[in-house]
């Protein structure tokens, strides 16, 4: 035997030792089983959940006479609905109907029909699918005779209550966001837009979680192939759970390797319905209060939804603001180094000597100051967010004097590289959108590398980087920069700037929308003055004249 | 796959005065003066209208046949063995013009920022960073040209502006240059029309004219972007020589980069701004070997036969890359320029007058299908 036979004979061994293949899960398989006895029916049923905890049979009569049993999961039902609508009305029918049909093939819809109380009824002939519907909460009827199962849907999964979402706050706006409810998060929108045009299409992803995923747009508005992609795209998804929103997002994004978000997600209904009149499409996972928005494009991640909600120019200012933030958190550490290491003949004198001197005691050069500083805030921000809320004003207490005072006394760092974190955070914090803010804070590093390198060179490089692939992204096939490049007027007014109202009469270009006018006929709202000289004396109302 | 045709004439015209615009235009002012002293704008303004000459017969060219690149076509007017040689030298001159206008680029830095990084790095890392860039398809690089157009023109039209104060007519006039024939102007303006920039702006149109919404967008396209460019290098000329006049634009290499470093702001608010504008020299360096790259690329491709001009994008890069670094100083740098670039000239201004007219009297006309009114 020579060594390569014992090699691939120990590999060989080593492979009986550790199958390579799981264990398979357990997944329960019934036969599909049309037509079934009662008895059976029951046993099939009840061996399926032999010991399970929560799993309740309640026997009942129908009819005083016929013999019949409810399965329901005692923890995902409404007990005090099953009683009052079921069982109480199940229990008092009376048997002459069951005197005048003899057919027992109509007892199914007698029952339906004259007995039971509850709203939401459906027949099921299938045992697995019944298996299925009493996982989600739904009560399965049985009755002697019967070729079916009657699924009332009794479910009811405590929920907490509609509050105001911690990520997307405004100051004018309304206060309500999305749970993790499916069905009220179905309400706050149906609410918002109630019109027939406005479709929820379900959908099931996930083998193992079958997590329902609502699409939602509107017809009429929306891009009919786009509708199309996307129910493509989610059809193709093939995992075994999907937990949150944050699954569907990157498994239908055009560029997964990408640092900068291609989908949009919301917390508030209203950015959802705006954007659904706006002709993109919805989505929304059962378990999330995330809804997922596309196509996104760039302009999307620093616009908020109170740009909308306050006049024009005050808004402009501010959502201008808020695009030199971003900005402001991806190049100033860079900006700096490059002007203090590189190129101190930028800035006038007075001002070099004043940098120059806040430096004379630091040890290492700026590039390296900065980088620990920024590592350093990283941190601290980390931790603000998983740290339990008590001891979070330890936290600022540490963060403000160790890192900040501290760390300039101990002439660690020089105050003006402080003053350039503080600017760098601030302004990474002031973007609406948390995943395009987390997408340009790591930019940072590796253009904080370049410049340390390469000086201004390395930095202007590192740009063309970035904006060249921002350029390159597309979003269901929408191009990332648009309305910027390619180029589009109509919607450059809801760029840059928030145009008034009135001015935005069309809807995005970029998404080939049916329904091109958010305006129908512009009219001139009358700017008159009612209460004018000629009209002061009809305030004393009829009394007058 | 067939791109769908969606570049529209604005991007077309931005992507033409984005190649126009590059380095070159910090030496341009001396090479202008060089032969016809205070002609200089004149001499300028005749070489781009050579140039403009020549893009309306690469735009006529194309409006014969929409769909094909210029390999494709020539194929159908001259033959096909004809056709590859030229595309051949096409190919040859373009990775030699890439490769010495990036090398520039790199002197220039290095004189200026750089004088200790060695200028592997300097040629290299923009090169990798225009290979990216390539890696995408032709729409959406219009789209990149597109974004970085206003940041090259308003700087410069700013430059322009806050040199005005300085400028002394006395130092422009007279427009035909002291002691001048006509034989001066005639060299002048054809080595001016032979500098890099102009190949690039002239042959960058052949990659666009496949992929435009339609002729009429191209012919658009190109037209105002040679007229955009040649205002924004008629300015420069014309603000360098004011500025200096005709002896002292003669002896820097790069006056316009002195240029830089003489205006002030108005207010104190930075020292100095040549870094300010090294930064735009940058932007117009990268768009400007961004295009030529893409040239040599998609004939490559079109040459070899290749699916598509990505294929080539990394390929080409250490070629490019040898190319940059064989000139051994500046002036061997602008010998080779020169030489290469009027050579060049028999490429891209005569060779689509021999296949226009070939084309015609041959009456060979590509297909119109495919285009989208």
């Amino acid at each position: 035997m020579n060594l390569w036979q014992a090699f691939t004979q120990k590999r060989k061994r080593k492979s009986q030792e550790l199958p390579e293949e799981p264990m398979p899960i357990k997944h329960h398989k019934i036969e599909p089983n049309n037509i079934f006895s009662y008895l059976d029916a029951v046993n099939t049923i009840k061996e399926q959940f032999n010991n399970e905890h929560d799993f309740r049979a309640r026997e009942i009569e129908v009819f005083g006479e016929i013999p019949a049993t409810l399965f329901y999961l005692g923890s995902l039902v409404d007990k005090e609905s099953i009683s009052k609508d079921v069982i109480q009305p199940l229990l008092l029918a009376p048997s002459e109907y069951i005197d005048k049909e003899k057919q027992i093939e109509n007892i199914s819809e007698l029952i339906i029909k004259k007995c039971l109380y509850h709203a939401e009824v459906q027949i099921e002939d299938q045992i697995p699918s019944a298996v299925t519907d009493l996982l989600r909460g739904n009560t399965i009827l049985l009755i002697e005779g019967l070729q079916n199962a009657i699924i009332i849907n009794t479910k009811m999964v405590d929920k907490r209550s509609i509050t105001q979402p911690d990520t997307e706050q405004v100051i004018r706006g309304p206060r309500d966001g999305f749970i993790e409810s499916l069905e009220t998060n179905i309400a706050l929108l149906r609410d918002r837009i109630p019109i027939t045009d406005f479709k929820v299409k379900p959908l099931e992803v996930g083998s193992l979680t079958k997590s329902s995923v609502c699409l939602f747009y509107i017809d009429g508005i929306a891009n009919q192939s786009l509708i199309k992609d996307v129910e493509e795209r989610l059809s193709k998804i093939d995992i075994d759970r999907i937990l949150d929103a944050g699954y569907i997002e990157q498994f239908i994004q055009d560029n997964p390797r990408s640092p900068f978000p291609q989908v949009k997600n919301t917390e508030r209904p209203d950015v959802a319905a705006g954007n659904l009149l706006e002709g993109r499409v919805v989505l929304m996972v059962d378990g999330s209060p995330f809804a997922l928005i596309v196509p996104a494009t760039f302009i999307m991640f620093y616009q908020s939804s109170e740009d909308y909600n306050e006049r024009t120019n005050m808004m402009s200012v501010i959502r201008f603001t808020r695009l030199v933030s971003i900005v402001f958190s991806l190049i100033t550490p860079s900006a700096y180094v490059a002007v203090i290491s590189y190129h101190p003949e930028l800035i006038p004198t007075a001002f070099s000597v004043a940098i120059t001197s806040g430096r004379a005691g630091v040890p290492f050069p700026a590039v390296i100051e900065v980088f620990v500083m920024e590592a350093a805030m990283e941190i601290l921000r980390e931790a603000t967010v998983r740290m339990p809320k008590q001891v979070g004003g330890a936290l600022s207490i540490v963060g403000v004097l160790v890192v900040g005072q501290a760390a300039v006394m101990a002439g660690f760092v020089s105050p003006i590289t402080v003053v350039v974190i503080a600017i760098t955070t601030i302004g990474s914090f002031s973007t609406p959108a948390y995943s395009m803010a987390t997408g340009f804070r790591m930019l940072r590093f590796p253009l904080l590398f370049m410049t340390g390198v390469l000086g201004i060179y390395g930095l202007v490089l590192g740009l063309i980087v970035i904006v060249n692939h921002l350029v390159s992204l597309r979003s269901f096939g929408v191009p990332y920069f648009s309305p910027i490049s390619p180029m589009n007027w109509g919607g450059m007014r809801d760029a840059f700037i928030r145009a008034p109202l009135r001015w935005l009469i069309d809807r995005p270009e970029e998404l080939h929308v049916s329904n091109k006018k958010r305006i129908e006929n512009p009219k001139e709202i009358p700017t008159t003055n009612p209460l004018g000289p000629e009209n002061q004396n009809s305030g004393s109302g009829g009394k007058s004249s | 796959m067939r791109e769908p045709r969606q570049i529209t004439a604005t991007q077309t015209m931005m992507m033409i005065t984005n190649s126009m615009v590059g380095v070159a235009i910090l030496a341009l002012p001396r090479i202008a003066v060089e032969l016809v002293n205070s002609g200089a704008i004149l001499v300028t303004f005749i070489g781009l209208l050579l140039v403009f000459c020549s893009m309306v017969i690469i735009a006529k060219l194309g409006v014969r046949f929409p769909n094909e690149s210029l390999i494709q076509s020539s194929k159908t007017i001259i033959g096909r063995p004809l056709a590859y040689l030229f595309g051949f030298f096409i190919f040859l001159f373009f990775i030699l013009i890439v490769g010495f206008i990036t090398r520039e680029f790199a002197f220039i830095l290095s004189s200026f920022l750089f004088p200790d990084t060695p200028m592997t790095v300097l040629v290299g890392v923009m090169l990798i960073v225009v290979a990216i860039t390539t890696r995408n398809d032709i729409t959406t690089i219009s789209y990149i040209q597109f974004l970085y157009f206003p940041f090259i023109a308003i700087p410069i039209l700013f430059l322009v502006l806050l040199s005005i104060p300085e400028i002394d007519m006395r130092l422009i006039r007279p427009f035909i240059g002291n002691q001048t024939n006509v034989f001066d102007f005639m060299k002048g303006s054809i080595m001016i029309a032979a500098l890099p920039f102009a190949h690039i702006g002239m042959f960058v149109l052949t990659v666009l004219i496949p992929h435009t919404k339609n002729t009429k967008h191209a012919i658009r396209g190109s037209i105002l972007g040679i007229c955009i460019s040649s205002l924004l290098l008629i300015l420069i000329v014309f603000a360098v020589l004011g500025v200096f006049g005709i002896n002292e634009t003669k002896n820097p290499i790069w006056p316009v980069y002195v240029l830089t470093r003489m205006i002030q702001l108005p207010f104190e608010l930075l020292e100095r701004l040549d870094i300010l504008f090294l930064i735009i020299w940058i932007l117009s360096a990268f768009t400007t070997i961004l295009s030529g790259y893409l040239i040599v690329i998609y004939n490559g491709s079109q040459l070899f036969q290749l699916r598509s001009h990505r294929v080539l994008s990394y390929i080409m890069l250490p070629i490019v890359f040898m190319v940059a670094l064989y000139p051994k100083n500046v002036i061997q740098l602008y010998d080779f320029i020169r030489t290469i670039g009027l050579y060049g000239l028999f490429i891209t201004m005569l060779y689509p007058i021999l296949l226009l007219l070939v084309a015609l009297i041959r009456k060979k006309k590509g297909s119109t299908a495919n285009e989208t009114m």
